[in-house]
């Protein structure tokens, strides 16, 4: 366990005796990668904000079942997270692709490099909510909330190589996926770009 | 040691996780062999820069995080709630441990008159009159003991307790049969420091005794 997971175990202790202190510092913390998890997932920017603040108020209620013998505060909370955006999904229908991006307020008309930037990261998350669930939770964990391994799998309650095995077919997928799309976008752009 | 398959090996370099020499050696080996093997570690390798792009394009919005005085609020409220429902459950112990204890006590009761050759037939008003008015007043007779209430931690020397005076309805005994429902016995209960009821004795246990064994006897 890390200098910092350590101190994350005494937050929770310190939590349940009552500090408000601790429970705000175990916020600032770890709330990014929870949202950056559940919005990983869903791509709906609303719904990983609820997600947040339903771990964090189930973790005021349950944070007495936390075992650190068992993973680090972080996998814990993800775990939460993961159990709140399963279910989130189940009741939003949102198991499929269908599901219209929400990416919060629109900024600004951008520069065209920058358009086409944003079009290939929207792309590379729209791949990512293509995969089967299995697949897209371990690149969410691993990837955008950047578990080792060993954490991921205590999230997912499955062996160490199952987490790789899917992490690897997720990326092969993508990977492939996204040289297709690659190969389809290029001349249209190089048409642009000689153009204007 | 088995050998990792090449795709294993392609996504785990472009990831950037650790291999030891061999591992590299034969990778290297393998991209300048096969053109597709190269491919694929460059393909990977664009799929993590773009991993951690979108990654670092996930921020949190302003509105998404709650303020302090809010987050602190709501773990004041759940902190209040899970201090009563703790203190509910250890009163509830101790509610328990006292029926269960005041059963147990009246139950061996019922039957200490017979085997003393005590009159069962004697009023329980007459039993508490044989006890010295001071007592009932000021403290228990000398055959009230504290009684150890059953789930309790146990009464140790050093500790500190208090002791809280209370009355019994009667017909909370759950194996006794009461004449009177609404009647009810005295008793001092012995509060440990964490507020957690360790013992229990009845003022007045002549008259708990008789009014149980008279009772049992009618019933």
């Amino acid at each position: 366990m890390t200098a910092t997971e350590n101190e994350d175990a005494l937050l929770i202790r310190d939590l349940l005796a009552g500090d408000e202190w601790a429970f705000a510092e175990l916020y600032r913390r770890r709330r990014r990668e929870i949202y950056r998890f559940a919005f990983a997932m869903t791509r709906s920017a609303a719904l990983a904000q609820d997600v947040v603040q339903d771990v964090f108020l189930r973790l005021l209620e349950d944070a007495t079942r936390f075992d650190s013998s068992k993973g680090t505060v972080r996998a814990w909370l993800l775990g939460c997270a993961r159990h709140v955006v399963l279910d989130r999904l189940r009741a939003e229908s949102r198991w499929t692709t269908g599901a219209t991006a929400d990416d919060g307020p629109s900024a600004p008309c951008p520069a065209e490099d920058t358009v086409f930037a944003q079009q290939r990261l929207e792309r590379l998350h729209t791949e990512i909510l293509r995969l089967p669930i299995e697949y897209r939770e371990a690149v969410a964990l691993c990837e955008i909330a950047e578990l080792s391994y060993a954490e991921c799998a205590a999230v997912l309650a499955c062996p160490i190589g199952t987490v790789r095995s899917r992490l690897h077919r997720a990326r092969a997928l993508l990977a492939e996926r996204l040289a297709e799309i690659d190969d389809k976008e290029t001349p249209l752009r190089r048409v642009k770009e000689v153009c204007g | 040691m088995t050998r990792k398959p090449i795709e294993e090996l392609v996504i785990g370099a472009a990831r950037g996780e650790p291999m030891d020499v061999e591992e590299l050696e034969r990778l290297r080996a393998e991209r300048s062999a096969s053109p597709a093997v190269d491919a694929d570690f460059r393909a990977q390798e664009d799929l993590t820069r773009r991993l951690a792009t979108l990654r670092e394009t996930m921020r949190v919005p302003q509105e998404a995080l709650l303020d302090d005085e809010r987050l602190l609020e709501s773990f004041r409220a759940a902190h209040a709630r899970r201090t009563t429902s703790r203190r509910q459950l250890r009163l509830g112990i101790g509610a328990a441990g006292i029926a269960a204890a005041a059963a147990a006590i009246a139950i061996v009761a019922a039957l200490r008159p017979f085997d003393t050759g005590k009159p069962a037939g004697t009023p329980a008003t007459a039993a508490s009159g044989s006890l010295p008015a001071g007592d009932s007043e000021d403290g228990p007779g000398s055959a009230a003991v504290f009684h150890a209430l059953p789930f309790s931690p146990g009464v140790s020397p050093g500790a500190s307790y208090s002791v809280v005076r209370v009355h019994i309805p009667v017909a909370s005994f759950p194996v006794v049969y009461a004449a009177e429902p609404d009647a009810s016995v005295e008793a001092d209960i012995l509060l440990g420091p964490d507020g957690i009821p360790a013992a229990i004795r009845f003022i007045h246990p002549d008259q708990v005794f008789v009014t149980a064994a008279v009772d049992f006897k009618e019933q």
